[in-house]
């Protein structure tokens, strides 16, 4: 064996396909490390197909979440039918226990809702390009840098460990006020129809990293939170910003993308998606954009962001506006234009379809941006930044908490640096707690029944600690109490005074 | 125009105005009367009356607008020689000038009469004016100044009680100002002010008025009375002055202490004359016969409509409103007769009368100068400023808030710029709670005259006398001075304006409304039903005890815009919502509070477009204000999104609306927990029979058992009632079938 690293796999396959002898390389999609031995990737398919048919005898809806062995973990995720993620992560003897399943598959669930933004479903590119090379370059271009980004198994550890406060995929929202609140939908409003009835159909509004509002419905708004979190907020933008001239743009995208052009004919399949206007948009097919791609996102002197990953366009004269797929809202393609003012970022997406032919919308609202919003963008930013509680104002004296609410994609935890400083032992004892919630839960989604599911529990920790959860239907509430004197009775009277307080009594016990 | 405002208050009106001929008009019929051998007519603006001498006779009309007697009051006069007439405030005496040096006073009740000559026959008597100030009752203006001149206890004689000297060349006095400007100096250009209201006598600083040179050698005119107009527009007090060489009118703003220029603003004709007309400006440009409208409260520079001629309204419907008469109406030699008074608009005969009347000398023809709110409406482009100006309107209210509304309508049916919408919003607001402010205000001043009314009206103990009457007096300054002096102490600038005249301008039509107490002082009292009078016409709506302002409330908001464009289904939904955000959006700047029924309604457009996430947002962030309404509306919708449902289900609970709670969570067939809650909550409306017929409905044994227990345990005295008999014979025999 060379001196591949496997400590981390990820797989993607398809059970559909490759169903004769032989054929069976045609269910890979995605293989990491991509230099893995054919051998390598076929027995861990092979492994995880065999176990997904024996446990679907037994639970046809939900065949198998993991397998746990001595040396490692092998995490399964199904995103769309008959495609399956496994993650297989080596343990290590230093770091313990991995943590909750959820908590893993909630990395693989982030992976592909942020893929399908981009590419939309692997399904429909398989749809479409049939030999299957248009969604494999695709997940190529795409998870790598995600990987890079997350899934090393020290970052993993390390996220395992504080995960039980947290919840990926949901959205942090900045607190508001009643009059910020209706001033922001205002704005929002207002930005809206300046550039035209219809022509932005969404926007999302962050404040530093936390959502202030958004058009969008919830799982769409998650993903592009996500996204816009780890990309386009100022924090995580290039620094090196200044003046990126157009040279800089094209150099950058010649040199960084050879080796991710894939054959015209197959992208220009691709191209033949639902959308017509993507056939206008010429560039996509000699392109696959790297969304993730570190760097690749700079602001420009008149605030808006810019980015080449999308490629820049035939005469190499300006960058390719970004596009994604909305999956929830209306199955359309949107051309994606973000402005920033200080800690201010506002992402609005345009319709392709509303666009005529080979036009790029993004000029005109840029101007219509500037032109009419920017005041009023920057007078909401003074306004936000004078009502931002700072990083702990989510923090409440006694309490280490998380609260997530599954309908609206919302979470509202302790701040991290808050959630720090509990012991090793009340975390681990709340991370068991939330994976026996997890399969209880996974096993009365199975059950099917009309009454929403709910739970209240209080576990006394070896060191003294207090882990309280509630669940009311789609709302989850986490506490951790260390504070060793009080009994049950104090601690459910803590409980539900956080409900009242900060939960509107949705956790109220009667 | 005005029947039908009466008949449903708010009929949606149509911005089409009169083809826009004109923006301002005078009403046929005019008022007119037929005495033999009169000369001229006087319009005295103290009694507002309208006096007419003839021979040794005056004959005098009271100018109300609301029924025009044909018998008019006839004195007898001994002296047929009458230069200037005024009645006093009460309408008893009536004082006139027979020469430069006597006047003579009339007693109309006791039928005294008794002469008051000149002092000196060096001093010319000007003119006189009757006042409501507290030192003096009638005022003689003279070349040598001005004497002030209390009536005797027994109204015989009047006595001099001040001297205010200084050289006057002619004078310029208003009652609705309460001022008086003396002009002096070989031009006339230097002018000293008094005012002399029910708070005392204010001595203005002396300035004077700018002359542009236009040429080193010219030598301007002297101005003349028909160069200086007082004006109050919105109870301040204005003076406009005319430079003729110039061609431009300069305009100065009273305040206590200072006269301060506020601009010059073009005319166009060698003569101009000036109305105001609710607090609008009209400039009569006479030799071009044609009008320009200006408020001080928008751009002073541009007038507010382009200049159209003055119109004659003959709208028959319109005449008929409220008033009994239809004499006039009907002769067809009146009609004829106007076709000569037609043609003699902006004629050599006219008279221009403050504020808003129009003397026709030669035709015997009083008019009455209006506004036409719909025209000024249609040939407005600027929306903000139109809805600003119509908030402004106080007398005729009800229909410069149907043409608001009307606007508001029309700008979102239209769907023009989100922003300008934003705009108009704000206008709308702005207005309102400033109304409630006022409000707000002239309730404690009421409550303080009441309350001191009601101290000495009834029948105190004699020791209590002292004390009730300083009582009184404490009230009667306060009704006085509360609403200038008020806030304005620290002022430096402090601001001329009467009580009569801001509380007319800002709250008249709220007291109109109101009964004027009549042990309220005096003067307050006529000064109130001054207003009484016109408004009476304007407005029929107010005689029948409505309040009407031209505020728009967030319920008249939602009721005659949102909801009509709502049902109209003309204007998407999203495009009404965004309306409503930026309604609501003002709203919340201005702390009004936005009904539930406009959050209903908002959250309906939304779910419409299945904007579900949006409304989550909206509930979260409390956007939309927790209501039993707004939870109904969310379990409404839903029925179709479950996590919307949950949200209105919760918002019950929150409110504590424990009964809507209960039925919503037993119609979801969650028994054991609404018993919980009703025992958590301590729910009596719910009765035991019906958790009991749901458990039976269920054929759950153990369910039925379980209620059956609770009942046992926390219904007081369940075993005696009807019910526990029938289900628990319910529960044996549901336990014999299982056996």
């Amino acid at each position: 064996m060379s001196e591949l690293d496997t400590s981390v796999q990820l797989c993607i396959f398809d059970t559909s396909r490759g169903q004769s002898d032989g054929q069976e390389l045609d269910k890979i999609l995605f293989f990491y490390p991509s230099e893995s031995p054919f051998s390598a990737q076929l027995s861990l398919i092979g492994l995880g197909e065999g176990i997904i048919t024996f446990t679907k005898m037994f639970s046809p809806n939900a065949p198998c979440d993991i397998i746990d062995t001595e040396k490692r973990s092998h995490v399964f995720f199904q995103p769309e039918p008959d495609i399956w993620m496994i993650l297989v992560i080596e343990k290590r003897k230093e770091s313990g226990e991995l943590g909750r399943t959820r908590a893993l598959q909630a990395i693989l669930m982030e992976a592909h809702g942020l893929f399908t933004l981009f590419y939309g479903s692997i399904r429909a590119l398989l749809l479409n390009s049939p030999s299957g090379d248009v969604a494999r370059s695709c997940l190529q271009a795409f998870l790598p840098d995600y990987i890079s980004d997350v899934m090393t198994v020290k970052r993993l550890s390390m996220l395992s460990s504080h995960s039980g406060l947290q919840e990926r995929g949901t959205i942090q929202m900045m607190a508001l006020d009643r009059s910020t609140a209706l001033e922001v939908q205002s704005v929002v409003d207002l930005l809206q129809s300046w550039f035209g009835s219809g022509r932005i159909h969404h926007t999302l509004l962050l404040f530093q990293d936390l959502l202030v509002s958004t058009t969008l419905p919830p799982e769409d708004a998650a993903h592009l939170y996500t996204y816009a979190r780890m990309r386009l907020i100022p924090a995580a933008i290039s620094t090196s910003s200044g003046g990126h001239s157009l040279k800089k743009v094209l150099s950058r995208a010649n040199s960084s993308s050879v080796h991710l052009k894939a054959s015209a004919s197959d992208i220009t399949a691709a191209g033949q998606r639902p959308s017509p206007a993507d056939s206008s948009n010429h560039h996509s097919q000699f392109f696959t954009p790297r969304p993730l791609q570190h760097d690749k996102w700079w602001r420009d002197n008149d605030g808006f962001l810019v980015t080449d990953a999308w490629g820049v366009d035939a005469q190499g004269m300006s960058a390719i506006t970004p596009t994604v797929w909305l999956q929830q809202s209306s199955q359309e393609r949107m051309k994606l234009v973000a402005y920033q003012h200080k800690q201010l970022t506002v992402v609005m997406l345009i319709s392709v379809m509303h666009l005529a032919p080979n036009a790029d919308g993004s000029h005109v609202l840029r101007n219509q941006v500037l032109e009419k919003a920017s005041n009023k963008l920057n007078a909401l930013e003074d306004r936000l930044s004078k009502e931002w509680g700072g990083i702990n104002a989510n923090h409440v004296p006694g309490y280490r908490y998380l609260y997530v609410d599954y309908d609206s994609r919302v979470s509202k935890a302790s701040p991290a640096g808050k959630i720090a400083t509990l012991t090793k032992d009340s975390l681990l004892s709340l991370d068991k707690v939330r994976s026996e919630i997890d399969i209880a839960k996974g096993r009365c989604d199975g059950s099917g029944e009309a009454q929403p599911y709910e739970l209240e529990t209080c576990v006394r920790t070896r060191s003294n600690a207090w882990v309280v959860v509630r669940i009311r239907g789609n709302h989850e509430l986490y506490l951790v109490l260390e504070r060793a004197s009080e009994t049950l009775l104090l601690t459910a009277e803590a409980t539900e005074k956080f409900s009242r307080r900060h939960c509107d009594g949705i956790f109220a016990s009667d | 125009m005005a029947s039908s405002s009466s008949s449903s208050q708010f009929v949606r009106r149509n911005i089409a105005g009169s083809g826009a001929l004109s923006h301002v008009y005078i009403q046929y019929p005019p008022f007119r009367f037929n005495v033999p051998d009169s000369s001229r007519m006087i319009y005295d603006d103290g009694s507002r009356s309208l006096l007419v001498p003839s021979g040794n006779k005056m004959f005098s009309w009271p100018v109300t607008w609301q029924s025009h007697s044909d018998t008019p009051n006839i004195i007898i006069l001994e002296n047929s020689h009458v230069l200037t007439a005024r009645f006093s405030l009460d309408g008893k005496i009536l004082a006139v000038q027979n020469s430069d040096y006597e006047v003579s006073f009339y007693n109309r009740e006791s039928g005294v009469k008794f002469k008051h000559p000149s002092r000196s026959h060096t001093e010319r008597i000007l003119g006189l004016f009757w006042t409501d100030c507290p030192a003096c009752d009638v005022i003689f203006v003279t070349t040598g100044g001005l004497e002030l001149f209390a009536l005797a206890p027994k109204l015989d004689a009047v006595k001099l009680v001040d001297v205010k000297p200084s050289q006057v060349s002619w004078y310029s006095y208003t009652h609705e100002s309460r001022l008086v400007l003396l002009a002096s100096g070989m031009q006339c250009k230097t002018f000293l002010c008094y005012q002399f209201s029910a708070g005392g006598i204010i001595r203005l600083p002396k300035f004077d008025a700018s002359m542009r040179k236009v040429d080193e050698t010219s030598k301007a005119a002297a101005l003349t009375p028909k160069d200086v107009h007082i004006a109050t527009m919105y109870g301040r007090v204005y003076c406009l002055q005319v430079d003729r060489l110039a061609m431009e009118l300069n305009v100065y703003r009273f305040y206590r202490d200072a006269v301060v220029p506020q601009g010059t603003l073009p005319i166009y004709s060698d003569t101009v004359a000036f109305s105001v007309v609710d607090g609008v400006l009209l400039v009569h440009q006479l030799a071009s016969k044609v009008v320009l409208l200006y408020d001080i409260f928008a751009d002073l520079n541009t007038p507010i409509s382009a200049p159209l001629p003055l119109l004659i309204r003959r709208d028959i419907a319109f005449t008929a409103v409220g008033t009994s008469e239809d004499s006039d109406i009907s002769s067809h030699t009146e009609s004829k007769k106007l076709g000569s008074t037609e043609s003699n608009i902006y004629g050599d005969s006219w008279n221009f009368a403050n504020p808003d009347i129009i003397l026709d000398q030669e035709n015997g023809i009083l008019w009455k100068i209006h506004l036409d709110l719909e025209a000024l409406a249609a040939s407005s482009s600027n929306v903000p400023s139109l809805l600003a100006f119509l908030q402004r309107r106080k007398l005729d209210a009800l229909l410069a808030k149907q043409l608001s509304m009307t606007v508001l309508h029309a700008i979102i049916i239209e769907r023009r710029p989100l922003s300008l919408i934003s705009e108009a919003m704000d206008v709308v607001n702005k207005s309102y709670s400033q109304f409630l402010r006022t409000r707000a205000a002239s309730t404690i001043t009421r409550q303080q005259a009441t309350r001191s009314q009601v101290s000495a009206s009834g029948n105190q103990p004699a020791h209590n006398r002292v004390t009730v009457e300083k009582d009184t007096s404490q009230s009667s300054i306060t009704t006085d001075v509360t609403p200038e002096a008020s806030g304005n102490v620290e002022k430096s600038l402090e601001d001329l304006s009467l009580s009569e005249a801001k509380s007319s301008s800002s709250v008249n039509a709220l007291e109109e409304g109101q009964e004027v107490d009549g042990t309220v002082e005096d003067t307050h009292k006529s000064m109130t039903s001054d207003t009484i009078e016109i408004s009476k016409n304007v407005l029929p709506s107010i005689a029948q005890g409505n309040v009407t302002v031209s505020a728009i409330s967030p319920e008249e908001m939602h009721f005659h815009v949102f909801v009509l464009i709502n049902d109209e289904m003309e204007v998407e939904a999203s495009f009404l919502a965004a309306s409503i955000i930026q309604y609501m959006q003002s709203a919340v700047t201005e702390k009004l509070k936005v009904p539930a029924e406009i959050q209903v309604l908002l959250i309906d457009l939304l779910a419409r477009e299945k904007r579900y996430g949006e409304i989550m947002h909206f509930v979260r962030t409390k956007v939309v204000d927790p209501s039993k309404e707004v939870a109904k509306q969310l379990l409404q919708i839903g029925k179709s999104y479950h996590p919307i449902f949950m949200l209105g289900l919760n918002m019950l609970r929150q409110l504590s609306f424990h009964g809507e709670y209960l039925s919503e969570i037993l119609q979801q067939g969650r028994l054991l927990e609404a018993l919980r809650y009703a025992r958590q909550n301590r729910v009596e409306a719910v009765p035991p029979s019906t958790f009991l017929e749901l458990a039976a409905a269920s054929h759950d044994r153990q369910k039925l058992a379980c209620v059956m227990r609770f009942c046992l345990d926390f219904v007081p005295s369940f075993e005696t009632t009807s019910e526990y008999q029938t289900y628990s014979a319910v529960l044996n025999q549901q336990k014999l079938v299982l056996a």
